[in-house]
């Protein structure tokens, strides 16, 4: 693998799983065609137009946003038109991370009035925050495979195995 | 429809074509004034896909190389059509205006 595959391989790993299955191969090859020759890496104008077409990928295919905050903060599942970004969300790397940054994000605002209103001192109210988070994070981490199964249903069964029979019988 | 999408949608217009085809007919149709980058033409690949305006036709391997070719459907053919006739209209409409407009203006807030 050249120097260039490797660093298109390390852009394009920020696109959704099932687009990289689905996609890798031919973007990666467009790639080189576009570089100039002799490029051991993409330059900065394409790795920015990776990154900015990768979120594109991801805002258009999330659903709306009342969807988005019952499936994140009460675990409804949004419709079916969007189990793709459903399953990427899940199986993302950072599903755990972008959990517990939302509920900071939402939860945040209704306790820093508490905060400020008991007078709490600043470093340990911060250092319980980053804890919270912490502990949230590694819940999600733990409960990943459930939250899938939940939503998605346990892979179909495949009934009991039998005796086996050589064919040539 | 934006610039580039409208000419992507030109370029499959001529015939099939594969991601670096397209970058390359692009580039000539506009007189190397539009260069697209792999990420704006896989965006705008996408979304012409999703809305039914092209479609995959086919792959091919040259040297080792996978080659996904596109091209327009019938639906992307009327869009094409459409947004050209919206451009025609377009520039007819300021073609009159810039001929209606007087050659010298006279002075604001002269007595």
């Amino acid at each position: 693998m050249s120097g260039l595959d490797r660093s298109a391989a390390f852009w394009l790993r920020a696109f959704p799983r099932r687009w990289r299955a689905e996609r890798t191969a031919e973007v990666a090859e467009v790639l080189a065609d576009l570089a100039p020759v002799g490029a051991t890496r993409l330059d900065l104008r394409t790795a920015t137009g990776l990154v900015r077409a990768r979120w594109a990928v991801r805002w258009r295919q999330r659903p709306p946003v009342g969807a988005f905050l019952r499936y994140r903060l009460l675990g409804r599942r949004p419709s079916r038109a969007y189990d793709g970004w459903l399953r990427d969300d899940l199986e993302g790397a950072l599903y755990p991370w972008r959990y517990a940054l939302l509920l900071d994000v939402v939860l945040g605002p209704l306790f820093l009035p508490l905060f400020l209103l008991l007078d709490l001192p600043l470093v340990p109210s911060a250092v319980a925050v980053a804890a919270g988070t912490v502990v949230a994070v590694v819940d999600r981490a733990r409960g990943r495979a459930g939250a899938i199964e939940t939503l998605f249903g346990s892979p179909r069964e495949i009934g009991p195995m039998r005796p086996y029979r050589p064919l040539d019988r | 429809m934006s610039e580039q999408a409208y000419y992507v949608l030109l370029s499959l217009a001529e015939e099939p074509r594969h991601g670096y085809g397209v970058v390359e007919a692009v580039k000539a149709l506009s007189d190397d004034r539009v260069r697209l980058g792999a990420g704006t033409l896989y965006g705008i690949l996408d979304r012409l896909v999703e809305a039914g305006y092209a479609e995959a036709s086919g792959e091919v391997v040259v040297d080792g190389r996978l080659r996904r070719y596109y091209r327009l459907t019938r639906d992307g053919m009327a869009a094409l059509a459409a947004e050209t006739a919206r451009l025609t209209d377009l520039a007819l409409l300021a073609r009159r205006v810039l001929a209606a407009r007087p050659t010298s203006r006279p002075a604001l807030g002269s007595a």
